[in-house]
């Protein structure tokens, strides 16, 4: 019988993610996967789990999660406080939890997104190649209360994870955090004055989610809708209306609007651990 | 085959955007399928084509060497290698144009100005061929729509248009796979189910295919469409 944890509490919006679903993009389906993608390989890595093994990404409040086996557990990306029964548990340092122990997780200070691995990965559904969360792909939308979860085989306690250092991108930012951009197609097609517009501070608006990041300052700006070309997760789209808007990790496959840039992916990594009223500066290189 | 003039430009650290300077055609539509299918060949990447631009995309961005990628890809465009087989595929969608399930279709008849009968008509008169999917898993983007049909998109997109739901926006006709947000006015629907992750090729309709609308009545989409839905 293999290992298995249960959802005691969801939490805000948890989900199960990998590293991406892919192959299926020229038929309109988004790539998903863990949005910070460097907090979800650096917590395969710590469990010596294999790079694309699926775990649970969650938002602003972390669930409540009973083991039915012993198991270990890791927890990067956003900081929360955790406790096992209660003895509190470091953030990026392996940990096994006994059988029927339960996992307390606080809401999240610093950060948005956390990132909780399990020794073997989740063997949930593998759908269209991946084991990542995107309705309608996949039936669900996010974990449910009382959900039971299989996990693999963990080769754990074999052999030990990757002797890494944990260290998170996000919170060892100052408090400027600033997102490197390349040149998007439709750039040129922007003011040299519109140009320089991009470089002043702007903020993450209301309008943050899987999908899409949203800037809260309008863009004003002169630039028309394009014929629906190909877009990324990174592309950062300029709306007629003078709306800035980043494309996430479960962004639409193609868009209409002008891809004026695009994000580099260890800036994607920072985008998914911020919110509304977040500042950000953004690079153009 | 004819040969077009073409841009490549980096999209980000780990994807490549050619850009084709040519508006939309059928030969161009053939031409980037034709790349398409040469350029699938290259490992560890996926290819997305659009009106006039292909997008070769790194599934695997530990293997992803730029230069050499590039290199690869000019000769391939530049290859004069002829066409893959014509495809001849046409899907006969059947569509209810009701107004009990096509909740936009009164609306949207008042404002071009035609009766049902006629949008019908002229609805269902062209083969489209398919240009791409895009938007929603398995979307079609359709080439054709009779300009007597072509309508503003809605100034307030609807929060739920339903699965299977049959619409226009602009200059543009397509359907929803899955129920989703959107801005188009809704005028039909159709039982088929253009998506099914069951399937081995989930997408009933792919690019370079061709649809035809086929009307049917309201009893007929009843007794075609899921009774669970």
């Amino acid at each position: 019988m293999s290992k298995s944890i249960q959802i005691l509490d969801k939490g805000f919006f948890t989900t199960v993610q990998d590293g991406g679903r892919y192959g299926y993009a020229a038929i309109g389906v988004p790539e998903s996967g863990a949005m910070d993608r460097l907090a979800y390989t650096q917590a395969n890595r710590l469990l010596n789990n294999h790079p694309n093994a699926a775990i649970l990404e969650c938002t602003l409040v972390g669930p409540k999660i009973r083991f039915n086996h012993p198991t270990y557990v890791v927890i990067t990306g956003a900081h929360m406080d955790v406790t096992l029964d209660g003895t509190p548990v470091k953030i990026g340092v392996p940990t096994l939890a006994k059988a029927s122990q339960i996992l307390y997780t606080s809401k999240i200070s610093r950060g948005t997104r956390c990132y909780i691995a399990f020794g073997g990965g989740l063997e949930t559904a593998t759908v269209l190649n991946s084991k990542s969360w995107y309705t309608p792909i996949t039936p669900d939308n996010q974990i449910r209360n009382g959900a039971t979860l299989s996990l693999g085989i963990s080769t754990y306690g074999d052999r030990k994870g990757a002797h890494i250092k944990y260290k998170s991108a996000y919170l060892s930012a100052g408090r400027v955090h600033t997102i490197q951009a390349f040149r998007g197609p439709e750039y040129r097609l922007l003011t040299h004055s519109e140009q320089q517009l991009l470089a002043v501070p702007f903020t993450i608006s209301k309008l943050w989610n899987r999908m899409a990041v949203q800037l809260q300052e309008p863009f004003d700006n002169k630039l028309k809708s394009i014929a629906t070309s190909p877009v990324i997760p990174g592309t950062v789209q300029l709306t007629p209306s003078g709306k800035i808007i980043i494309l996430m990790r479960d962004c639409q496959t193609t868009g209409g609007y002008p891809r004026i840039l695009q994000i580099a992916q260890s800036s994607i990594n920072i985008l998914a651990q911020m919110q509304q009223g977040d500042g950000i500066l953004l690079s153009v290189t | 085959m004819n040969t077009y003039q073409y841009a490549i430009t980096r999209l980000g650290e780990f994807a490549i955007l050619i850009q084709v300077d040519s508006k939309a055609s059928h030969e161009l539509l053939e031409w980037l399928l034709a790349k398409k299918a040469q350029l699938q060949v290259l490992t560890n990447v996926e290819v997305v084509t659009t009106y006039n631009e292909i997008l070769v995309k790194s599934i695997n961005p530990v293997h992803f060497n730029y230069e050499g990628i590039e290199t690869r890809i000019h000769k391939i465009l530049n290859s004069s290698k002829e066409s893959i087989e014509a495809n001849e595929i046409i899907h006969k969608i059947p569509v209810c144009y009701h107004p009990e399930i096509a909740p936009d279709l009164e609306d949207y008849a008042s404002k071009v100005g035609l009766d049902i009968k006629s949008i019908i008509n002229l609805h269902t008169a062209p083969v489209y061929p398919v240009h791409f999917i895009g938007f929603l898993p398995g979307f079609p983007y359709l080439e054709g729509l009779n300009s007597r049909l072509f309508l503003n998109r809605k100034e307030t997109p609807s929060q739920h248009v339903a699965s299977g739901s049959v619409a226009i926006g602009g200059t543009q006709t397509g359907i929803y796979p899955q129920q989703s947000p959107g801005g188009w006015h809704v005028i039909g629907k159709t039982p088929l189910h253009l998506f099914d992750i069951s399937k081995t090729s989930p997408a009933l309709i792919k690019a370079g295919d061709k649809i035809q609308f086929t009307s049917i009545t309201l009893e007929a989409y009843n007794l075609l469409s899921d009774k669970d839905e």
